[in-house]
């Protein structure tokens, strides 16, 4: 099972022998992920480890890799999946409104998207 | 290995100092020696030469030119400790294999010269500039053991224990092997791979690629945009290179084992020149997104063109192809149809990189050495390699045939005005033919020159009618 962790604001990742494909680590290493021989795992460099987070599960996912994603993953993962369903909800509003179709029972306002807590996205049409 | 913060003396062996103390001799002419030892140049200190017992010299695993060979050599043996005797003999050997044609110069040169320039030696008898011409003079005193000119070397002993100054550290003895060595004077340059790792070791233990470069007589008083430049090709030529390297010998479970790459200079199938153009490819169209898009190629499809790039470099050779090197450097290109970069990513997807282990071993139970195994791997995986690599490169030359007009007239004119077309060499028989030839060409010319006028008036009038 490979594991997706982060550790002090770096993703980490901790796979098994036999996890990982070397088009896999070749892939983590084109995104900056190193090999820390002395612990056996890939560790991306310091920074913004959600989009990278991000990256790395999907493509995972997409190569059929199996891979369990920590706590703090997951929630920065369930944060960047609502911030993208918003704008996609946003994108879709825009094209209604830009076509004389909007009906707003199919858009939720930022006031109600607040309340529940999701990541807003503002529209200035 | 950790970076070190301060400067570390390299260890004395204390019998070794005592030897050479005591079996060296003061008959050299001329006597003294000014060496780019810490200040010693801008001082003008002269030190003494000393004629030294070859057989109490001992070379120096931490030599640049066989970086390779002793890092794969630990590797995959053992640690090789400088002061026994077979550590001694490995690293003679090592120098021996490294660059034979050179070394059949030095031969000869030292056989009828003698010894020029004197060696440096550690004040415990370790060569750090001379290895090779101790390996030559070996060689030719065990051939002719009565003539003390080969018995013998010059040497200057940097300063030991008691010694003003102290002995020398780890980097300034690096130092010194990069001013004496590394630095590409015609007369002793390294084979790229290895001048690679020893720049890289060279960093490791504190010194910088910056300095190192400073060191070097060719970017004395360089200015700072001279000097970045030649920091950003060395990156270029070596260290991208290198890190190529080292995730192609994981790729293939052999980590550190970078004999395998080449062996050097006169290992003429090394696959050195195909890291420098991969990496080349890497940093100029794989960390390039525009390139990215430009080729359609997806972040998340380098991970499996890298796999198999790797594949093929291991493969070397493929038939009717252009060489691994090459290939390498059209890789990008490769990759721009879709079927070329379904093809490319086919290979890592058929291609197991390890064989199993049981075929490691020959019926009898014998292990397979590296080359071996490389052409069991060869021959269970080359149909697939080639077959694929293959199709991206005729779907590569497909799209290159599909020429816009403006490249046709170009490569038209090209060859109308090429220096072979001398008319006056054409054969008695072919004047009418050509004058045929050269009628339809003019026809066919003056047709796309009214063309062209017609559909740049009417683009005119449109612009026209815009404003």
């Amino acid at each position: 099972m490979i594991h997706v962790l982060t550790e002090n604001n770096r993703l980490v990742i901790r796979a098994e022998q036999g996890d990982l494909a070397p088009r896999h680590q070749s892939q983590l290493a084109y995104w900056g992920f190193q090999f820390d021989t002395s612990s056996g795992r890939f560790v991306a460099p310091p920074g913004d480890a959600e989009p990278l987070a991000q990256k790395v599960t999907a493509y995972l996912g997409s190569c059929g890799c199996s891979y369990q994603a920590e706590a703090t993953v997951q929630s920065s993962l369930a944060k960047h999946e609502a911030a993208e369903s918003s704008l996609a909800a946003a994108l879709v509003a825009g094209l209604d409104l830009k076509s004389g179709s909007f009906v707003t029972d199919h858009f939720k306002t930022n006031h109600q998207r607040s309340n529940q807590n999701q990541p807003v996205i503002s529209l200035s049409l | 290995m950790t970076a070190i913060t301060k400067p570390i003396t390299r260890e004395i062996i204390d019998d070794f100092a005592k030897e050479i103390r005591e079996k060296r001799r003061k008959t050299v002419k001329p006597s003294k020696e000014v060496i780019n030892f810490r200040t010693d140049v801008v001082d003008g200190v002269e030190r003494d030469v000393w004629r030294v017992p070859i057989e109490i010299l001992r070379y120096r695993k931490d030599n640049g030119r066989i970086a390779s060979d002793v890092l794969d050599y630990e590797r995959n043996v053992g640690v090789l400790d400088e002061r026994d005797d077979y550590a001694q003999g490995e690293t003679r050997k090592f120098l021996e294999q490294k660059d034979p044609e050179r070394t059949a110069v030095l031969i000869n040169s030292i056989k009828h010269a003698g010894q020029q320039e004197p060696a440096i030696i550690t004040c415990d008898g370790f060569l750090i500039n001379g290895n090779r011409r101790k390996m030559v003079m070996d060689k030719l005193h065990q051939e002719d053991p009565s003539n003390d000119n080969f018995g013998y070397m010059k040497v200057v002993i940097l300063p030991g224990k008691d010694d003003e100054g102290g002995p020398p550290t780890l980097l300034e003895i690096e130092k010194i092997e990069n001013r004496y060595q590394l630095q590409s004077d015609g007369k002793s340059e390294y084979y790229g791979f290895d001048r690679a790792l020893s720049i890289k070791r060279k960093i490791e233990l504190g010194f910088s690629l910056k300095e190192q470069l400073r060191d070097d007589p060719h970017f004395a008083g360089a200015t700072k945009a001279k000097l970045e430049k030649a920091i950003r090709e060395h990156t270029k030529n070596y260290l991208k290179p290198l890190e190529c390297v080292d995730r192609y010998l994981k790729q293939f479970g052999r980590d550190g084992l970078y004999r395998t790459i080449s062996a050097g200079m006169s290992d003429r199938e090394g696959r050195w020149q195909a890291f420098i153009d991969y990496s080349n490819t890497y940093t100029r169209y794989f960390n390039d997104p525009k390139h990215l898009i430009e080729y359609g190629i997806a972040e998340d499809e380098i991970g499996a063109i890298e796999e198999s790039a790797f594949d093929v470099i291991r493969l070397r050779a493929v038939p009717d192809m252009p060489k691994v090197h090459v290939i390498m450097r059209n890789l990008a290109k490769y990759c721009r149809t879709k079927e070329g970069k379904k093809a490319i990513k086919k290979i890592a997807e058929e291609v197991d990189p390890v064989l199993p282990t049981e075929e490691h071993v020959t019926d009898d139970g014998r292990g397979l050495a590296i080359p071996e195994i490389d052409a069991k791997w060869a021959a269970r995986n080359k149909r697939s390699i080639i077959y694929h690599l293959k199709k991206a490169s005729r779907s590569h030359e497909t799209l290159k045939e599909k020429e816009t007009p403006l490249e046709l007239l170009e490569a038209a004119l090209k060859k109308l005005t090429h220096d072979d077309m001398d008319v006056g060499a054409l054969g008695t028989t072919d004047f009418a033919k050509a004058r045929e030839l050269v009628v339809s060409i003019k026809t066919r010319a003056d047709e796309l020159e009214n063309e062209i006028y017609h559909y740049r008036k009417e683009f005119k009038k449109l612009k026209l009618k815009k404003t």
